[in-house]
């Protein structure tokens, strides 16, 4: 899995690309490198991401709470139906907050 | 099946799959497992059968959105939504063989 940052004004943009499975997935030390460089608000772009287990979900989930333990907060953007449908069968809905676009999650975070 | 009962139900054999993988024992440089799927109107099963140490399905209890996510940093996930998302999972070792069986309930159909 490949991660791209992008700043957007005081909001970070991670685009995730690949396969969040198995041990391919890093994103949460990188999510804790950002809190220590002071980046809390983030938006996961997760519309490239090709295959999703749970590797992937527990990633989503130790990132938040990083986040969320630092004061910050965490949006995902563009999860694929069936990703969508995972987070929505554990109940995750109100842990993840989830958007059709990476603007509207941007946005989300000026609210 | 409806979409959403399809979605979690590949999802859970896909992580009993991986699990397989992980945990069986090496022949001959390969692991193998074997996967069986019965379908029927009221119900999809699948049996995943792979020679490896035994394992207490019992253990691991199922997904709450309660727990401390950071205990799935690295993993872990899997058990937990298998449990989640059958409606029954059943374990048994025979002849030295792992063999985990996972039931999904099909809604009824409407006439």
């Amino acid at each position: 899995m490949r991660i791209k940052e992008k700043q957007k004004g005081d909001v970070t943009l991670l685009t995730l690309k690949g396969d969040m499975i198995h041990d391919k997935v890093d994103l949460h030390p990188y999510v804790k490198n950002m809190i220590e460089e002071g980046k809390k608000k983030i938006v996961v772009d997760m519309g490239h991401i090709k295959w999703f287990s749970s590797t992937g979900l527990g990633a989503l989930m130790a990132s938040y709470t990083s986040l969320k333990n630092a004061e910050g907060d965490m949006k995902i953007a563009r999860p694929s139906r069936k990703i969508y449908s995972l987070i929505y069968q554990m109940e995750l809905r109100e842990v993840f907050d989830t958007y059709d676009s990476v603007d509207e999650a941007v946005e989300a975070f000026q609210e | 099946m409806v979409e959403k009962d399809a979605a979690v139900f590949a999802m859970a054999v896909g992580e009993a799959c991986k699990n397989a993988v992980l945990y069986s024992r090496e022949e001959n440089h390969e692991k193998k497992f074997e996967l069986m799927l019965l379908v029927n109107e009221k119900r999809i099963t699948a049996e995943i059968t792979n020679k490896g140490e035994p394992f207490d399905v019992d253990a691991v209890p199922a997904f709450n959105k309660e727990q401390d996510f950071m205990q799935y940093k690295n993993g872990g996930l899997g058990l937990p939504i298998i449990k989640k998302f059958m409606d029954e999972v059943n374990y048994k070792r025979e002849k030295g063989k792992n063999k985990l069986t996972l039931v999904r309930h099909l809604p009824s159909r409407v006439e």
